[in-house]
């Protein structure tokens, strides 16, 4: 990455300690050439003040002010609110060796980040050849429909479930796809959470019916509610002795979609819930486990927290709020993308990448 | 499609390099009533501050009616502030001019180089009909009551074209009955496209408007509640402990024929404010007015603005001073902030009303000495020397009480003790109320909002604007309306 128009601080410094020096050398000239003439001090005077002022102004634009700017980035990465990443290329360098570090750090990052990503595409790419995804649904038709003959619909409907489930999971990678599709995932994973936890778990799918045909056709980041849906049940409404309620609302507002995953089970307190929000919202932890695939618990949500932000920016993600013994909501804010927007951009781009071709 | 009208993304605030806002997340959408119940008061004034200034931030971002208006990465320069108004207790009008004045002329919009008057009192006039109110439009903003003050900066902010308004604590200044209209108001504006962020400590305040209901505590939002239910469960889950301990006061509470009683007469500025109650030695009698002017009265003839008037007490048929005289002492609101000498230590504080204990010199070491031992046994060592003002609010609020209890009143007005407190507060002056109570001494509770005065009273004399007195005993105290916080308990 290319730090163009920006020039470190310290050659501004060196400038202005040469245009200092060039001044002071004037001044001591100015006292032995000149003769001494009151009107001549006079605009000698007036000339350096008004010089003084442009350096004064100089050292507070040029140096003063990038510098305090750099200072004030730089802290709120050490305290992990914003990315390195996203600054490095923002960052003013000090000097033209520190330039080229921060250039190299973010080459670094990326290229960690890239390889990381690519290393997990290429790993999820072989896992999914070796499940061999037509055996493993095959396998659970076979199994549903030797269920079936036997009578035991159950498990044939179990089985059926997860076969589902499964093709949803695996076999679809596409990075968005519909509100409609990922609540039906949900609605598969929910059935068979049912079949585990009987009539101890309910689920409920609220938004307003006027709108319901248009936010089915939303686009969301594919897996973006299942985790949190999972997330709720095993952390939230499971722990619970009387029965637990997972409400998904999904709301429409100018600014976006508005998803909130709300369940009323044990919660958490307030320390639990700091450490959580803190962990959200560090780009640290962020970049950390973007790196390393690992975390310290709510996995499920930073990785869907981090994907968000990759996809749509930071201004977009998830917040949690908790209370013990009341219940845990998670809301995503997501931008409004439709089906018919995104079928679109795809025709854009496969027009456009035709059109490449035939210049070659 | 809802419009949003206020978010704030994980906004974070610091004051003196320390957060006082964290990840903090708030979306109040248009025509919504979102109410804010503060569980502690930690971070309320950092955020009302910040939404009135939209000073910069140190991380996070804050959208208004869409747009992005402040944002950390542009932290250096201040933004455009949000077109709301903050409407609390102290006024914000312009004082020695009119209510005309103060709704159109003082505006940054207002460009006529003529005031007409009576085009703007016609206009202000269809306003007033519309809400059924009479409000003189010429009439001095400093003669009206708080009811109508704050009418006036609402509909100050609705003609300035903002689309928010903040109520800050509001049931401490207006009545039960002045509350109930003010509610109509808001759903009035509501329905123009208006939003309303409510801000009080009591959930049972909230839940008669509120759409939704944000519990604040240590300056996060904890949970957002959804509907009544929920809020209603939050509310009990956070002060389930002050609950428990309300519990097994009220089952052990016993109050004995035998106590010696009081009667105290107040003559009121009219005839009609006038009345007279009895209160027995331990006590505790909530005097609650149903009109606020006439508590302002009661309050200003406590605290001695009301000397030029005919207001006076007469405690058995003489006449007495309270906080005056040593047999009838007075806690004043904020007692943490308004009783104490913050440069003074914590001994001073505490003996300065006890010269008629300590008068004797021979006495007065030894009996220092005994106090201070005592004290530092409930507080821990070295508390004595502390100057009042490095003390912490639980200590503070100690000190007022434990003067007030070794000063031997026979009974003490508390005025609305449990104003602007958060929750740990309000159960700390509540722990000391009962100390108070069981060493005899009366109290009696002059408030406008009930707030938590049900967890402590054993009689309630409600005083209607007609001078009309009806009491209430303990034992019916379920027929009470459930809008009043832990009316719940004698259900």
């Amino acid at each position: 990455m290319k730090r163009r128009g920006k020039r470190a601080i310290s050659l501004k410094i060196i400038f202005f300690l040469f245009i200092v020096l060039a001044l002071f050398l004037l001044v001591i000239a100015t006292d032995l050439f000149c003769s001494g003439e009151a009107s001549f001090f006079r605009f000698r005077a007036v000339f350096l003040l008004f010089l003084l002022l442009l350096l004064s102004l100089f050292f507070f634009l040029c140096i003063y002010r990038p510098y305090r700017f750099y200072e004030e980035r730089l802290e709120r990465v050490l305290r992990g609110y914003a990315a390195l990443t996203e600054l490095c290329a923002e960052l003013p360098a000090l000097t033209p060796m520190n330039k080229r570090e921060l250039e190299l750090v973010s080459e670094i990052l990326n290229s960690a980040e890239l390889s990381e990503q690519s290393k997990r595409q290429a790993q999820y790419q072989a896992l999914q050849n070796q499940i061999n995804p037509h055996f493993l649904y095959n396998t659970l038709d076979g199994i549903r429909s030797e269920a079936l003959i036997a009578g035991l619909d159950k498990v044939a409907e179990m089985t059926e479930a997860l076969a589902a489930f499964f093709r949803y999971t695996i076999s679809n990678t596409e990075d968005l796809v519909t509100l409609e599709e990922e609540l039906e995932n949900c609605n598969t994973y929910f059935k068979i959470q049912k079949y585990r936890f009987g009539d101890r778990l309910l689920m409920r799918i609220l938004m307003d019916e006027e709108d319901k045909a248009f936010l089915l056709k939303c686009m969301i980041p594919k897996l973006s509610l299942q985790p949190i849906l999972e997330n709720s049940i095993i952390h939230g409404t499971e722990l619970k002795l009387e029965q637990g309620c997972t409400e998904i609302r999904i709301e429409r507002t100018d600014r976006g979609l508005l998803l909130t995953v709300s369940d009323n089970g044990v919660g958490m307190d307030q320390e639990h819930l700091r450490k959580l929000r803190k962990r959200l919202g560090d780009a640290r932890e962020e970049l950390s486990a973007g790196i390393t695939g690992t975390g310290r618990g709510g996995i499920a949500l930073s990785n869907v927290n981090q994907r968000i932000h990759i996809l749509f920016g930071e201004e977009y993600g998830l917040h949690i709020f908790s209370v013990e013994d009341i219940g845990t909501d998670v809301e995503i804010t997501l931008p409004l993308i439709r089906r018919e927007a995104e079928e679109n951009s795809e025709k854009r781009r496969l027009y456009s990448g035709r059109s490449g071709n035939l210049e070659m | 499609m809802r419009c949003e009208i206020l978010r704030m993304e994980k906004v974070t605030y610091l004051g003196q390099d320390n957060p006082v806002l964290q990840n903090f997340d708030l979306c109040i959408m248009q025509e919504e009533i979102m109410g804010l119940l503060p569980i502690n008061h930690f971070g309320i004034a950092t955020l009302l501050k910040l939404l009135l200034e939209n000073d910069p931030i140190y991380y996070g971002y804050i959208y208004f009616r869409g747009k992005l208006i402040n944002s950390w990465k542009e932290s250096g320069a201040k933004k455009r502030t949000p077109q709301l108004s903050l409407i609390s207790e102290e006024s914000s009008l312009i004082e020695g001019q009119s209510v005309l004045s103060n709704i159109f002329v003082y505006q940054r919009g207002f460009r006529d180089w003529i005031i007409r008057n009576r085009v703007l009192e016609k206009r202000l006039g269809g306003i007033f009909e519309d809400l059924s109110l009479e409000i003189d439009p010429r009439s001095s903003v400093e003669s009206l009551g708080s009811f109508e003050r704050i009418i006036v900066e609402i509909i100050r902010g609705i003609t300035a074209g903002h689309s928010l308004m903040i109520f800050n604590e509001l049931g401490a200044v207006l009545s039960e009955e002045e509350l109930k209209k003010l509610y109509q108001i808001i759903r009035y504006y509501r329905e123009r496209g208006i939003s309303f962020l409510l801000i009080s400590p009591h959930y049972e305040e909230l839940k008669m408007i509120c759409d939704r209901t944000a519990f604040l505590k240590d300056g996060q939002i904890m949970k957002i509640a959804k509907d009544q239910r929920e809020g209603e469960g939050i509310a009990s889950a956070i002060s389930k402990n002050y609950r428990k301990q309300i519990n097994f006061y009220l089952k052990d509470r016993k109050l004995w024929d035998k106590m010696t009683a009081f009667c105290v007469h107040y003559l009121g500025k009219t005839e009609r404010q006038g009345f007279e109650f009895t209160i027995r030695e331990g006590e505790c009698l909530v005097l609650q007015f149903l009109d606020s002017a006439d508590y302002r009265d009661f309050s200003d003839c406590l605290t001695g603005d009301g000397r030029k008037r005919e207001a006076a007490f007469l405690l058995d048929g003489r006449r007495i001073r309270p906080g005056r005289d040593r047999e009838c002492a007075v806690i004043w609101e904020q007692a943490d902030k308004s009783m104490l000498f913050p440069e003074l230590s914590f001994m001073e504080n505490l003996c300065f009303t006890m010269e008629f204990a300590l008068g004797n010199p021979i006495k007065r070491k030894r009996m220092r000495d005994r106090i201070r031992r005592e004290q530092e046994e409930l507080f821990g060592k070295g508390i004595a020397r502390k100057a009042a003002g490095e003390l912490t609010k639980r200590e503070k609020y100690a000190l007022v009480y434990h003067r007030i209890l070794l000063q031997r009143p026979k009974f003490i007005f508390c005025i609305q003790p449990f104003k602007n407190a958060g929750l740990a507060q309000r159960e700390r002056i509540w722990e000391l109320q009962r100390m108070l109570l069981q060493n005899g001494i009366a109290l009696i509770i002059p408030t406008i909002s009930m707030a938590d005065s049900l967890s402590i009273a054993d009689r309630i004399i409600r005083l209607h604007t007609q001078g009309e007195a009806e009491e209430w005993k303990r034992i019916s105290f379920h027929l009470l309306p459930d809008t009043v916080p832990f009316h719940d308990l004698y259900s």
